[in-house]
């Protein structure tokens, strides 16, 4: 039975880094490509952008008919207590639900939209809900921390007609050494820059295994140099996101999914790829129904208040008295 | 001071907290945010738990200045300076205490329409503390 993606929602912290006011602070020319990117706030986090991105997914369809829920993060709050059980209790309301935490890289948001739609197969009937929230950081003037943004996509699923079609996935496994790893107790990431070509490798190997039909629209979450390889390799165009969404991480592939549903017509596929030790891959068919009436994804990012770098480093913790710091 | 509550507490509320659960009379059918043991109206001591939408309009507010605010909310407001509060009316009748979120306080207007969001208050014995504020209606964000 082919599931389908019923409802969506985004959401986006409050706040706003202009990629100028960084560069005026560090010198030079940080952020490549990126104008402007989302961060949490003190007062958000993944797991608050996860509920309200739920809320918008569930909106018009029966809280208490989703069993499952799947949830794709790098930054999640705790080391051990399921945080996605907040998302319970806030978006769904009732314990008759599976919960399952997807950690460990980027790829983790695709993941969970591939465990939902699993889950469904062999649910006939059920609905689950698949969110990719993610908020990562790295040190002030690192070559990761201008892109580095925050965001969430939560993605209603269950049996079809629906919004899209989830045809099919794929995923490959490379290790990597030294490109995007944090230590269990370290906050930010860590990059030693070394310039190997792992995460290319990974999207080959992809591509050797995953040759989807004609692609129309692009959905990648990677690094900024792999953007336009994976272009090449797969055809469609990418979304027009990066310049005021940057990389958030587990979350970056999916809110440009949800962004190409918007603009997608009846018919056209969509491919969904994160890279990150390896690589998943989806693809979705566009249906003809309509969208629910809301903002867009665009119209939501470029939503939001700019601040100046000082603002930024004590939202981020960094700066302050001792209550304040955390890092 | 201190706005210190139990995590017993803060368990056995936390689902009126995040999902505005209002308990219904089944006596009177008034509605109470939050919950109470027994009706304003007319005494009753028997509920149901109803979800209010969570939209509402500001009924009045307050600035708290720096050093106003309880003792748990202290790295918040040497952030921020000022802590926005309100009392919300909510559509479906309540009036409850909230913190405003997302808002320029010179920009508070009575009336000004509100929704309820859930954020992070503050971590309390290794516990992060979720609670629901208030953003005006027109803000996108989560």
């Amino acid at each position: 039975m082919t599931s389908s993606i019923r409802n969506f929602g985004v959401a986006f912290p409050s706040l706003r880094l202009p990629i100028s006011a960084l560069a005026s602070a560090w010198g030079g020319g940080a952020g490549r490509g990126i104008k402007r990117k989302p961060f949490c706030a003190f007062d958000e986090d993944p797991i608050s952008l996860s509920i309200a991105a739920a809320r918008s997914a569930i909106n018009g369809a029966s809280a208490s008919d989703v069993r499952a829920l799947f949830v794709g993060s790098t930054t999640l709050p705790y080391e051990e207590k399921p945080a996605s059980a907040t998302v319970v209790t806030a978006a769904l309301g009732h314990a008759d639900v599976r919960t399952v935490e997807i950690r460990g890289s980027c790829q983790a948001g695709l993941q969970a939209l591939v465990l939902a739609k699993e889950y469904c197969s062999t649910h006939p009937g059920a609905l689950a809900l698949a969110i990719a929230t993610d908020a990562p950081y790295a040190q002030p003037a690192t070559q990761l921390e201008p892109y580095l943004s925050a965001a969430a996509a939560a993605f209603l699923i269950g049996p079809g007609p629906g919004l899209a079609s989830i045809d099919s996935d794929s995923a490959v496994t490379i290790e990597t050494f030294g490109s995007r790893f944090r230590r269990i107790g370290e906050r930010n990431l860590r990059d030693l820059e070394l310039r190997s070509s792992d995460q290319a490798k990974a999207v080959q190997a992809l591509q050797r295994q995953f040759k989807p039909a004609s692609i129309q629209h692009l959905a990648v979450g990677c690094g900024a140099d792999l953007r336009n390889v994976i272009e090449r390799q797969f055809g469609g165009v990418l979304g027009e996101l990066w310049s005021s969404l940057g990389d958030a991480g587990a979350a970056a592939s999916p809110v440009a999914l949800a962004h190409a549903l918007e603009i997608a017509t009846a018919g056209e596929i969509i491919l969904g790829l994160a890279v990150d030790a390896g690589a998943t891959a989806l693809t979705l068919t566009r249906t003809e129904s309509s969208l629910p009436a809301r903002a867009s994804v665009v119209t939501q990012l470029e939503g939001g208040t700019d601040v100046d770098y000082l603002t930024y480093l004590k939202h981020r913790r960094l700066i302050g008295n001792s209550e304040m710091v955390t890092e | 001071m201190s706005a210190y509550f139990s995590l017993p507490m803060y368990s056995s509320s936390v689902d009126q907290r995040l999902r505005i659960l209002a308990g219904k009379c089944k006596t009177c059918n008034t509605l109470a945010y939050p919950q109470r043991l027994v009706c304003i109206e007319c005494g009753g001591t028997s509920f149901d738990k109803v979800k209010l939408s969570g939209n509402g309009t500001l009924y009045t507010f307050t600035v708290i200045a720096r050093g106003g605010a309880p003792a748990e909310f202290d790295a918040q407001q040497t952030l921020t300076g000022v802590i926005p509060v309100g009392i919300i009316e909510l559509d479906e009748g309540p009036r409850v205490v909230g913190q405003l979120a997302d808002v320029d306080v010179a920009k508070l207007t009575i009336g000004m329409p509100v929704r309820a969001v859930v954020r992070r208050l503050y971590d309390q014995e290794g516990i992060v503390r979720y609670g629901t504020k208030f953003v005006p209606k027109e803000v996108t964000n989560g």
